[in-house]
C-alpha cells in the first residue's frame, strides 16, 4: 500500500465515520423527540443503535488500518503490512441459521486486505431456512490491489446470491461448487493474464438434514473435530480460483452434528513465523481445537488466537488472518 | 482436460500440486512418528 492510497483510505473511512455519526444523531434525536408517536419513537431508537454498531465498526477499522500499515517500509519502499495481535479483535457479524453458532474475525481489518468472510442464511420460495452459506476466500498478494479483487469478488458473489433468490431458481444454484465456480469464472475473466489468484472456501451447513456440504479451491484444507475429539482435514482440495475460467468445481458432504467442531482460517496464521522463523503450523491449530472443542466458539477461537500469540512472542504479524469456527447449538 | 497449451500444461501441473498437497496432509494425519508427521506437513 503506498502512503497515498493509505491516506486516501483513511479520508474514505472518516467521511464514512461522520455519515455514520450524522445519521445516529438524527435518529437518536428523533428517538427524544416527545411530539413523534411512541412506537415511531422506538424504532428511531432502533434504528439510531444500528447506527452506534455501525458507526463503532468503522473506527476499529480505521484504528486497524492505521496500526496495520504503518510499518517500516517493505521492499519496495511503501508501508508493508506489519501487526502486533489486537487484544479485542472486531469479530466480522454473520447471518447464521438459529441452531448454528459460530464466531468469525479476519485481521487487522475486516474491510481492507485480501481476505474476506460472507455468511448468508439461505432459504426456499417459502422462506424457510435451508442452511447458511459461508463463505471464506483470500486473494494471493498483499498489495491494496488485493482490496480491488476482494471487492469485485464480494460483488460478484452477493449480486449472484440475490438474482438466484430474487428470480425464484432452485436453491441447489446456491451450493458451494456453484458458488465456486462462479466466482473463478468471474475472477479468471476480468483479470486474465494479471496473474490474479484467489483460495476459497465455500461451506454450507444444512442443520435440518445435519450435513455440511463444501468446495475448496487450493485454500487452506478447514478442520473438522468430530466426536471422537480427534481433529482431521478436510481435503478434497480443487484448483486454485482464476486460473481455468471453465473449471466445474465439485462438492463434498458429511455429517454435521451437535459434538463437532468445523474451522476453516487463512495460511495466515498456519504461516506465521516466530523469532526463530518457525511456523505456527497446523498442528498448532488442531491441538487447541481438540483441547477445547466443548467451549464455545468465542472460547476455542480465544484459544486458537492465543495459541498464535505465545508462538509469535511478540513478532509482528505480516499477512491476515481469517478464522470462522462453527458448531451446532445444542438441543 | 488436454495438454494442447503451455497454458493448459500449467494449470495441470497446478493442480497436481494441489492434489500432492492433500495426500501429504492426510499422510501427516496418519503418521504417528511426530518428525515424520512435521515432514509430511512441511511437504504439504
Amino acid at each position: 500500500m503506498s502512503n497515498d492510497e493509505r491516506e486516501q483510505i483513511l479520508k474514505v473511512l472518516s467521511g464514512a465515520i461522520i455519515r455514520e455519526t450524522n445519521a445516529f444523531n438524527f435518529y437518536y434525536e428523533g428517538g427524544e423527540n416527545p411530539n413523534i408517536p411512541a412506537g415511531v419513537r422506538g424504532l428511531l431508537t432502533r434504528l439510531a443503535e444500528e447506527e452506534r454498531v455501525h458507526r463503532q465498526l468503522l473506527i476499529n477499522e480505521y484504528k486497524a488500518i492505521e496500526k496495520g500499515w504503518n510499518g517500516e517500509p517493505g521492499e519496495e519502499g511503501e508501508p508493508e503490512l506489519s501487526y502486533t495481535m489486537p487484544d479485542d479483535p472486531t469479530f466480522t457479524p454473520l447471518e447464521l441459521s438459529d441452531r448454528l453458532e459460530a464466531l468469525a474475525l479476519t485481521m487487522p481489518s475486516r474491510l481492507v486486505g485480501g481476505d474476506n468472510i460472507f455468511s448468508r442464511v439461505i432459504r426456499d420460495h417459502s422462506g424457510n431456512d435451508r442452511g447458511t452459506l459461508l463463505l471464506l476466500y483470500d486473494t494471493m498478494g498483499h498489495s491494496m490491489k488485493t482490496t480491488e479483487i476482494n471487492g469485485f469478488a464480494a460483488k460478484a458473489v452477493g449480486e449472484y446470491i440475490d438474482f438466484v433468490s430474487l428470480s425464484g431458481m432452485e436453491i441447489e444454484m446456491l451450493g458451494p461448487k456453484k458458488i465456486v465456480t462462479l466466482l473463478n469464472e468471474k475472477i479468471a475473466e476480468k483479470y486474465e493474464g494479471e496473474g490474479i489468484f484467489l483460495t476459497v472456501f465455500c461451506v454450507l451447513f444444512d442443520s435440518r438434514e445435519g450435513t455440511l456440504t463444501y468446495t475448496c479451491a487450493g485454500h487452506e484444507p478447514p478442520f473438522l473435530v468430530d466426536a471422537s475429539g480427534k481433529a482431521s482435514s478436510l481435503l478434497q482440495t480443487q484448483l486454485i480460483a482464476g486460473i481455468d475460467p471453465v473449471f466445474r468445481y465439485r462438492e463434498h458432504s458429511m455429517p454435521f452434528g451437535p459434538e463437532d467442531i468445523f474451522c476453516v482460517f487463512s495460511d495466515g496464521i498456519v504461516e506465521a513465523e516466530n523469532a526463530e522463523e518457525e511456523i505456527y503450523g497446523r498442528g498448532g491449530i488442531s491441538k487447541i481445537l481438540e483441547e477445547n472443542r466443548d467451549g464455545t466458539p468465542g472460547d476455542i477461537v480465544a484459544g486458537v488466537l492465543a495459541g498464535l500469540k505465545d508462538h509469535l512472542g511478540g513478532k509482528p504479524l505480516k499477512d491476515e488472518v481469517s478464522i470462522i469456527l462453527v458448531k451446532l447449538k445444542g438441543e | 482436460m488436454s495438454h494442447h497449451t503451455l497454458k493448459d500444461a500449467i494449470t495441470g501441473a497446478i493442480y497436481a500440486e494441489t492434489r500432492a498437497s492433500d495426500f501429504y496432509l492426510a499422510e501427516a494425519e496418519k503418521a504417528e512418528d511426530p518428525e515424520l508427521k512435521k515432514m509430511f506437513e512441511s511437504l504439504a
